[in-house]
């Protein structure tokens, strides 16, 4: 029996380690991704047409291939689903929060009588991806590395 | 014990559905984390995707292409019941 709890403690291990490793999102992605969405913000307020599309696709090609390299680079697709319960409501978190955060932007600018309100409005939208992002991501590891500590696994 | 799926009991293949249970996973990351060689790594996935556990996806071409494995529902469905058996006989030996 001995042999069986060894092996479910390793099956235990393996599981978490995923989430330590490969669970949180890299700090240039964040960055990345607040530059790109502020910019494809702003681009809405440009009144050239023509540039305004270009700004707004570039900004959203940014977006996807950095998602591409940001996984190529782990290696991993980690499932939401099995991740440990402390890690799932950070990640959940930051996109409630982010989401919320620039829907209201998006409404603001809408419907907002200052002037070029989608200036202001990407400008918003790259401090609250930016905060959002660094709280959470510091949370993560925080957690991340007592759910380590927990399991006895060295390299959380 | 005999109530254990064998195919997954083996040491390397559970280490290798485990960390499948909880990612997608490219080849060389599966490799790295599991500390094994590249032929007997592809060995225990040749046996995994034979048995319908995993499944196999190919990313680029030439020498920098890249190839992904995550469970099939099958698989999962297989590791699901085996965790389900091993503390069903873990629970009945701490009873006994």
């Amino acid at each position: 029996m001995d042999d069986l709890r060894r092996t479910l403690d390793q099956v235990e291990r393996d599981r978490l380690e995923t989430y330590l490793g490969d669970g949180h999102i890299p700090w240039w992605y964040s960055l990345g991704f607040a530059v790109a969405g502020g910019c494809a913000l702003m681009s809405m307020g440009i009144e050239t047409r023509w540039l305004a599309i270009v700004v707004a696709l570039t900004a959203a090609v940014t977006i996807g291939a950095m998602a591409g390299v940001a996984v190529r680079k782990a290696g991993a697709i980690p499932r939401l689903r099995t991740m440990p319960p402390p890690l799932r409501r950070v990640l959940i978190g930051y996109w409630v929060v982010a989401g919320v955060g620039i829907a209201a932007i998006l409404v603001w600018a809408f419907t907002t009588e200052t002037a070029r309100p989608f200036v202001w409005a990407g400008g918003l939208y790259f401090v609250v991806v930016v905060l959002a992002g660094s709280v959470s991501d510091g949370m993560f590891r925080r957690r991340a590395r007592r759910l380590a500590d927990q399991a006895g696994i060295q390299d959380g | 014990m005999d109530d254990l799926d064998p195919l997954i009991h083996a040491p390397k293949r559970l280490r290798i559905m485990t960390v499948l249970s909880t990612a997608e996973v490219e080849f060389s990351r599966l490799q790295e984390r599991l500390d094994l060689s590249a032929p007997d790594l592809s060995k225990q996935m040749r046996q995994l995707i034979d048995a319908g556990y995993v499944e196999a996806r190919k990313t680029g071409k030439g020498p920098g292409s890249t190839t992904w494995y995550k469970l099939t529902r099958q698989g999962r469905r297989a590791f699901d019941d085996y965790l389900d058996r091993l503390r069903r006989l873990l629970d009945e030996a701490s009873v006994s």
